[in-house]
């Protein structure tokens, strides 16, 4: 009986099965990649609501009601681009039109990735991630009682981000506030 | 049988002298990447944990704080607390001692929508005891006990702005078996006071044993439960109205109404521990015989200012409301509150991935590969709770 001619692989074999396995191992890498993409989106959206409802909460908070005499009162002179609030502001009076669509002094500041304050004005700093936005609109059914309050946190102009939608329009929140006796 | 030698090529000496070598270098090379990406996996995930015990601390806190002074909506005291209890409380309602101030803690009461309401059908000390209810408009049909039940958490108060917190035991009928869960008082409620299903919930840490970690808990008053682990901070700044609470004119005798905070009695209407006419906001002023701000509640700052941050003296030097006596007597200041400022810091879980105790690390933890550390996270949210900003 004649045994069968048995070979094993040949050097050449062996490293041209080990290149096409690492490749196949490389093209998995990009997966990675995209799920540490996802993760960094996931903390900017995250960041971005959480200092978008800051300023809603902000602004809520500022009078807005009757005196003692029944006549109509309110915070007008509150400014919140500071990084503690001031008093040389318009508080809930209605705000400049296109505060949402540029940077209009007192009406935005500027952030760092982690949410610190870093400045405000009409240029944001070195190192901004997030440029916060806001309007102060009259309610048009009732203009003399009613605001409503119009946040856009925006990623800073040079910050990764890769659908151009989701830049141009921000993490937006709208509230409404009304004069009411306490 | 004997095998041919001829025909069978096996390895050489050399190649399998360089297969061994290339398997070699496949397999440290392989060994050399798992143990940091383990140490990367391991801090990815602990990085997303820590972020969901922030959102999980800030989700709750929020959601109570939003609801915070909410009223009935049915009774002759339908609308905000606010206009006789403050709803917001630095301190454990029912664990600290009276007139403790903290910013470690808050105590936050709301009536949530649709409670059971009634009114007290007969006077009722402060301390457990039975107490015929009786109905008020919008009462379940046919149900004497107005939808109080067995088990629920209730608030007695009255327009003196005396409150106590009790716990059904049982309903019979009209009669409800009150358990007391502050401690006994000298108050006596009138007949026509407001008994409501009610919502208290403390929040504070509890330093936990050293390897769970500290906690942040919330005290219901049945039960009190970590609520989120491995909070290492917790820290609350008030901020306030800088105008002097003020009765609106023309002054109504009868029935005074007021900007914010409990109107004062009418003006021969005893409340509480106070003058006839006054109570811890309001005092009648000699010459005019109306009610004024008590000294101790003047403005704070130009009446269209900004709010003004609320100092632990402002919070703790009285009045008291509803008087010096009570047990869960709070700073009239209180009535101020506009927004709270919430500092929720979160660690992680495991020691591994915590270095030093320093700037990073509230608690210091056994690593030390820079790479492979997982810094404590800290979350600062402001919040306006609805039922206090709503007024002037």
């Amino acid at each position: 009986m004649r045994e069968p001619r048995v070979r094993g692989f040949t050097l050449v074999e062996v490293l041209a099965a080990v290149a096409i396995l690492t490749a196949a191992l490389l093209s998995l890498a990009p997966l990675l990649g995209a799920a540490l993409k996802a993760s960094r989106e996931a903390e900017r959206a995250t960041v971005a609501s959480a200092l978008a409802v800051e300023r809603i909460e902000q602004l809520r908070s500022l009078a807005w009601g009757f005196d003692e005499d029944g006549q109509p009162a309110g915070d007008t002179t509150t400014d919140l681009s500071g990084p503690q609030p001031s008093g040389a502001g318009t508080g809930l009076a209605a705000s400049p039109p296109g505060t949402l669509d540029r940077d209009v002094p007192g009406f935005v500041d500027y952030l760092a990735g982690d949410g610190r304050w870093l400045g405000r004005g009409s240029r944001p700093p070195p190192g901004t991630a997030y440029v916060r936005r806001w309007a102060v609109v009259p309610l048009a059914a009732d203009p003399d009682n009613g605001r409503v309050l119009e946040v856009v946190v925006l990623p800073a102009a040079g910050t990764r981000e890769p659908d151009p939608a989701a830049r141009a329009a921000g993490t937006r929140l709208v509230s409404l506030k009304v004069r009411a006796m306490g | 049988m004997t095998l041919p030698a001829k025909g069978r090529d096996g390895l050489t000496l050399v190649e399998l002298l360089v297969a061994m070598m290339l398997a070699l270098v496949i397999v440290g090379s392989v060994a050399a990447l798992v143990g940091p990406l383990r140490a990367m996996f391991q801090a990815g995930l602990e990085t997303n944990d820590i972020e969901q015990r922030l959102r999980a601390a800030s989700d709750s806190l929020f959601a109570d704080l939003i609801m915070a002074g909410a009223g009935p909506d049915r009774g002759s005291r339908a609308g905000p607390l606010t206009r006789f209890i403050a709803p917001v409380l630095p301190f454990r309602l029912g664990t600290d001692p009276p007139g403790t101030l903290r910013d470690d803690a808050l105590t936050i009461v709301y009536v949530p929508a649709g409670a059971a309401t009634a009114a007290l059908a007969e006077p009722m000390p402060a301390r457990s005891a039975s107490v015929m209810l009786a109905t008020v408009p919008g009462c379940p049909v046919g149900d004497p006990a107005c939808g109080f039940v067995a088990g629920l958490r209730v608030l007695v108060y009255d327009a003196s702005g005396a409150f106590d917190l009790f716990t059904v035991r049982q309903v019979s009928g009209a009669v409800a078996d009150l358990r007391h869960d502050m401690p006994d008082g000298s108050h006596e409620y009138p007949t026509g006071a407001t008994i409501v299903g009610i919502v208290v919930h403390v929040y504070d840490l509890d330093a936990g044993d050293p390897d769970e970690g500290p906690r942040l808990m919330r005290d219901d008053g049945g039960s009190r439960l970590p609520l989120v682990d491995h909070v290492t901070r917790l820290h609350f700044d008030f901020e306030g109205d800088p105008r002097a609470p003020a009765v609106r004119r023309p002054v109504d005798p009868a029935r005074p109404s007021v900007t914010y905070g409990p109107a004062p009695p009418p003006r021969e209407a005893v409340s509480g521990a106070w003058p006839a006419g006054e109570n811890c906001v309001f005092e009648i002023d000699p010459d005019t015989g109306t009610p004024r701000p008590r000294p101790g509640l003047a403005a704070l700052g130009p009446a269209a200012g900004p709010l003004v941050s609320m100092t632990p003296t402002l919070l703790s030097d009285g009045p008291w409301c509803p008087d010096a006596a009570a047990a869960g007597r709070f700073d009239a200041d209180l009535f101020r509150l506009r927004r709270l400022r919430v500092t929720i810091r979160v660690e992680s879980a495991l020691d591994a991935l915590r270095g030093p105790a320093g700037l990073l690390f509230d608690r210091g933890g056994t690593g030390r590969t820079a790479g492979a550390l997982v810094p404590d996270r800290e979350m600062r949210f402001d919040v306006a709770p609805r039922n206090l900003s709503a007024g002037w």
